[in-house]
């Protein structure tokens, strides 16, 4: 039962993760490879204010927020601005630039160490210790992130965010600030994704730079691959997919050793179909397709 | 208001020593309906890129009310009233053609945070609104029809209506229609015309590229004719289809 609590929470954690990328992603239409300094931005936020502040869990979550915020602003402003072939360049660059970030500056990060001993969240007087409760918190956080990217994506801003997925020329034309949308979009969306790495950070305790390496950026997109980007259900089957699908290779009885390699092969080979086969992923609209014709 | 609505002046633009663009000046008044016709090449459509900020010309000026438009970016030209169709029609294809329409309406409060988020009743009255008016627009261009299909299935036609539509929504004084009656059914070709006749009525100045002579006597007040980035004759329509520069052009 504690093993499908942790399996549950891991999912929670990674919808978090995969219907905020999706924002970018699938109604942007950018391909970000940068999503995991956001997550690791909010676990490093939450465990140095609980850690080295002592402040309650509450100002650990706005912190977070408030940093990825600032983050993604100072990292989407210049490379949004670029063609979209090179944000993915330019995520790429965000990414390696974070993991030594994590990994060189012990003073705040714990370096290669990382922070131990994080406290688990603790609200108007109750700590959080038990799998339950750390659920039904993941499942606040991932409820609070499907509302506001559903009310962000139907309504007005969503259909703005349409049309400079298919035609940046012609919202242009119709007095739509492009880069103004996509730096919104951005910032939201790393906003987001601190909340994953909050509640990572307080339900694992421990926290190394390893968690938010470039594999976990790729890990959420192909979360968006496999579910389909563009739709709201699909990055949370994506999440779930992947997430127990590997868990569940762990009972096929193969030696540790062989495991490991053998769930990375399996990886390998779904995303390839996928590709060929269902470029929309499960349940999405659009092909998983960076370059769009866009004279 | 008496001077001109749009005021271009000595404005040149080249790309890699080619020249699009060579001193180029024109004035447009209010509610006028000028032709700009000439030759493939000419800079016609150049001419509507630099006005809409889609090119930067290296010298010259472009007035609207007296604003300069030169380094301004497309967004914030057609905030200021002026909208454009393209040649190859541009729509947003995945969305139906009432949401394109509902895409083209200015300042929505619910393409901002705030009022989306925390001013929902605003934001829900502003959209309904804007429902009516795209429909009521939808209605002028014949379209109520298709109002929920996606806007791919229209015919081109029917497209290059739509994407007139969509400027309406604007509140544009001032459009800029780039072939509005290319490669269409003659049938629909009328049925264009009726709406750019009505949207003149209306008392919206407009300036047409088009190759269709018959359409441009028909329709505009006063002929441009371009070639080679230069503005080579201006005047009525008769005036200029008999100029012999015109004709040579035509003939050459």
């Amino acid at each position: 039962m504690e093993y499908m609590l942790h399996i549950a929470i891991l999912i929670g954690i990674y919808s978090i993760l995969a219907v905020s990328l999706n924002l970018v992603v699938g109604h942007l239409g950018l391909v970000s490879l940068a999503h995991a300094v956001f997550y690791g931005i909010g676990a490093y936020a939450a465990a140095f204010v609980a850690l080295r502040l002592d402040l309650p869990f509450p100002c650990g979550v706005v912190s977070a927020i408030l940093l990825s915020c600032v983050l993604g602003v100072l990292v989407g402003a210049p490379s949004l601005r670029v063609r979209d072939e090179y944000f993915v360049i330019t995520s790429f660059a965000c990414q390696i630039i974070a993991f030594s970030v994590f990994n060189n500056w012990p003073q705040v990060t714990g370096g290669p160490l990382g922070l131990p001993g994080i406290p688990p969240p603790g609200l108007l007087g109750w700590s959080l210790s038990s799998k339950w409760a750390i659920l039904v918190l993941t499942g606040l956080f991932c409820l609070s992130t499907l509302l506001i990217a559903h009310r962000l994506v139907h309504s007005p801003f969503g259909r703005v965010l349409k049309a400079i997925r298919e035609d940046e020329v012609f919202a242009e034309a119709h007095g739509k600030a492009i880069a103004h949308f996509k730096i919104v979009t951005f910032v939201i969306s790393a906003g987001l994704a601190s909340m994953a790495g909050v509640v990572y950070a307080h339900y694992i305790s421990f926290i190394d730079p390893t968690s938010f390496t470039l594999m976990e950026s790729i890990l959420v997109i192909s979360m968006l691959i496999i579910g389909g980007s563009g739709s709201l259900g699909g990055p949370f089957l994506g999440a779930i997919l992947l997430v127990a699908l590997p868990e569940a290779l762990r009972f096929v009885g193969l030696p540790s050793g062989v495991a490991a390699n053998v769930r990375q092969v399996f990886y390998g080979i779904l995303l390839v179909l996928f590709m060929v086969f269902r470029p929309q992923g499960l349940l999405g609209q659009y092909a998983f397709d960076a370059a769009r014709d866009k004279a | 208001m008496s001077g001109p609505l749009l005021k271009i002046a000595h404005l040149s633009k080249r790309f890699d020593g080619i020249v699009a663009l060579s001193n180029v000046s024109l004035s447009v008044h209010p509610c006028e309906v000028v032709g700009l016709i000439g030759p493939n090449g000419a800079g016609k459509t150049t001419l509507f890129n630099a006005i809409f900020g889609f090119i930067r010309p290296e010298s010259g000026e472009i007035l609207f009310r007296d604003q300069n438009l030169v380094g301004k970016r497309p967004s914030q030209v057609a905030r200021l009233g002026i909208a454009r169709t393209f040649q190859d029609v541009r729509l947003i294809h995945h969305l139906t053609v009432l949401e394109n329409v509902l895409l083209c309406f200015q300042d929505q409060p619910g393409e901002r945070l705030a009022p989306l988020f925390f001013q929902q009743k605003w934001t829900r009255t502003v959209e309904t609104a804007n429902r009516e008016k795209a429909m009521a627009l939808l209605a002028d261009v014949e379209l109520t029809g298709h109002a929920d299909e996606c806007a791919e299935v229209l015919s081109y036609g029917q497209q290059k209506l739509l994407s007139i539509a969509c400027c309406l929504a604007g509140h544009a004084e001032l459009l800029l229609l780039d072939e509005p009656v290319a490669g269409v059914a003659p049938q629909m070709l009328e049925r264009i015309l009726g709406v750019i006749h009505a949207l003149s009525h209306d008392g919206k100045t407009i300036i047409i590229i088009e190759h269709n002579m018959d359409v441009i006597m028909q329709t505009c007040g006063r002929i441009v004719f371009m070639a080679a980035g230069e503005k080579v004759a201006e005047g009525p329509p008769d005036a200029v289809r008999n100029d012999p520069r015109v004709v040579a052009a035509y003939l050459e």
